[in-house]
């Protein structure tokens, strides 16, 4: 046996894992070989030497605090453990979650804060951004300045189209609640807001019977609103009125309709009475408010006929006399003219008042004959001819 | 060191051990702390001859009976408990000896007497000189602490397996299945771990 293989032999039987073969070859060459039998006697010496090997013992007290050291660290390493795991649901959420809900309850709050008083007053509002200075409040200007942008411009739009006309901003407004004037009949009201209907849908290249003062059609429009809500002008004022010179009725000519009368002559007369404004003005609450309604509905030049919601006769023959050359507008007025003379000489019929509507109506006619309004006009033509 | 070391019969089953590991499993702190008690001193004194400090050999002997706490339902009641523990012990010690940042501290502390481990090993030119006879060399004390210093030069795995068999008295395959290597392995590291500590002993022989 050579002693690289002995070696391992020997160290067997130094650590007693041979079996009996193995001891008796081992013990056998150590008694031949003293490089092997060296080895043997130097394991065996490191054997004896490591239990002379005296490392210190702690003291007792260490040993007896031992155990509840390591329940100590058992308990408090479980509640650490313990602590990671709701501390990371804590740090998952609670940055994110909350801060962020935080944030975005803030942002929005300033926003829709922005959002209000751009809305409720938008001119201000643009006012004061333009006036805006570092006293403002810091809260509402980060929220503001990205709002300003569409409010400016509608801010700026609703501005402009106030410029432009007041009126159709004025009408953008809630409706003035008018109280009809003791002497008017109570139709006035729902006429009024057919007044305000026809206007507001009313092109702005509509023509409109202006007087010679060159009034634009808001104004005209304006007026006839104004008129309508001045409903306290007292019957003085209007019985001091210069007497219409071609209707040639009178002041003294009572405004309490009768029973069988039309409400609209009185309206027209005393629009007459008062002044050409004031009958421009009157006339809106006419019941031919409701024929042009209809006319609308049946289809008429809808810019002239709504243009030419309200007057008085004498301004339908100015506005015939300025847009006799236009065919649509020329027939509007044609058709305004013959029906006030119907009811002028509904109103007061005489031979003057008969010619005139006959004379009227006529032209009408002569330029539209298929019509609802010119069967109308036909039907009321008819008893003043026999 | 005997007492450090009280080794027990890999294949003993101590029925004590067994009740005590099932009432820790239910929770039962009074049980698992009559065990800790139990095998204190044996962890303690493997975790101490791996590392040779007192310190460290503290933290990693409670290290090994929190794993254990901890991997109670895993553990065969059938087995015995102590050399369980002491595999625990042996693989924190390696792992320890083995981390690359591991902290230099003092073999004892404040508290803790000199050991003969340093002595054995320093240079002291006022030291007895070596017994002539080897046979007497080898059983003088001086070998010993030559030794104690030898140690702790070898590797952790062969300190290891040196440790297991010459101060726990495991066998090879007992060895083999702390350490969870092979019963050649075991031969081999044994092997290698003597001849390095002769060599460092070479003056003993």
């Amino acid at each position: 046996m050579t002693c690289d293989k002995a070696i391992r032999l020997v160290e067997k039987l130094a650590d007693g894992e041979t079996n009996p073969g193995e001891r008796a070859e081992a013990e056998m060459h150590l008694e031949t070989c003293k490089e092997c039998n060296s080895h043997y006697q130097f394991v065996r010496a490191l054997e004896s030497a490591s239990e002379k090997i005296e490392l210190p013992e702690p003291p007792e007290a260490y040993w007896q605090r031992f155990p509840s050291k390591v329940l100590t660290r058992i308990e408090r390493e479980g509640r650490e453990e313990r602590e990671e795991q709701s501390g990371f649901w804590q740090k998952l959420f609670t940055p994110w979650m909350f801060r962020f809900g935080a944030a975005a309850a803030t942002l929005t709050l300033v926003i829709a804060v922005g959002v209000s008083v751009y809305r409720d007053d938008p001119r201000q509002l643009e006012s004061e951004s333009s006036e805006m200075s570092e006293a403002i409040d810091v809260a509402q200007a980060p929220a503001a300045a990205p709002g300003k942008t569409a409010f400016d411009e509608k801010a700026a739009g609703s501005e402009d189209t106030a410029q432009r006309d007041p009126e159709e901003a004025r009408a953008s407004a809630p409706p003035a609640v008018a109280r009809p004037p003791a002497s008017a009949p109570a139709r006035d009201v729902p006429l009024r807001s057919e007044s305000n209907k026809l206007r507001n849908a009313r092109p702005k290249s509509s023509p409109a019977p202006v007087a010679g003062d060159e009034l634009d059609e808001s104004r005209f429009v304006e007026r006839a609103i104004g008129t309508a809500e001045r409903d306290d002008v007292s019957d003085e004022s209007l019985q001091e009125a210069p007497e219409p010179e071609r209707l040639g009725r009178g002041s003294a000519r009572s405004r309490e309709p009768s029973p069988s009368e039309s409400t609209f002559p009185e309206e027209l007369e005393l629009a007459d009475t008062v002044s050409e404004d004031s009958a421009r003005q009157h006339s809106v609450a006419e019941p031919q408010q409701a024929v042009r309604a209809s006319s609308l509905a049946a289809g008429e030049a809808g810019s002239a006929v709504l243009a030419s919601a309200s007057g008085s006769c004498a301004e339908w023959r100015r506005y015939l006399a300025e847009n006799d050359d236009q065919a649509s507008e020329a027939r509007e007025a044609h058709y305004q003219v013959a029906l006030c003379s119907l009811r002028s000489y509904d109103a007061e019929p005489n031979d003057d008042t008969r010619d005139e509507a006959t004379r009227d109506a006529d032209a009408f006619l002569a330029i539209e004959s298929d019509t609802e309004r010119a069967e109308e006009i036909r039907l009321r033509l008819e008893p003043l001819r026999q | 060191m005997g007492s450090l070391a009280p080794a027990q019969n890999w294949e003993s089953v101590n029925a004590v051990d067994r009740d005590l590991v099932v009432r820790a499993r239910g929770g039962d702190q009074d049980a698992f702390a009559e065990i800790v008690h139990s095998y204190q001193r044996r962890v303690y004194g493997v975790a101490l001859r791996m590392t040779r400090r007192h310190e460290v050999a503290d933290d990693i002997a409670q290290d090994a009976f929190i794993r254990a706490y901890r991997s109670l339902d895993r553990f065969e009641l059938g087995r015995p408990l102590g050399p369980w523990l002491v595999k625990i012990a042996v693989n924190l010690s390696i792992n320890y000896l083995k981390a690359p940042a591991r902290r230099e501290h003092a073999l004892y502390s404040e508290d803790m007497p000199e050991g003969p481990a340093e002595a054995a090993l320093s240079s002291d030119p006022s030291r007895e000189p070596l017994e002539s006879n080897p046979v007497r060399r080898l059983a003088s004390s001086e070998f010993a602490r030559a030794l104690a210093g030898a140690l702790e030069k070898l590797t952790p795995e062969h300190r290891a397996v040196l440790l297991l068999k010459v101060d726990e008295g495991l066998r090879y395959d007992e060895i083999a299945e702390t350490l969870s290597i092979s019963r050649g392995t075991v031969m081999s590291r044994l092997f290698r771990a003597r001849a390095h500590l002769k060599s460092l002993l070479e003056d003993y022989r």
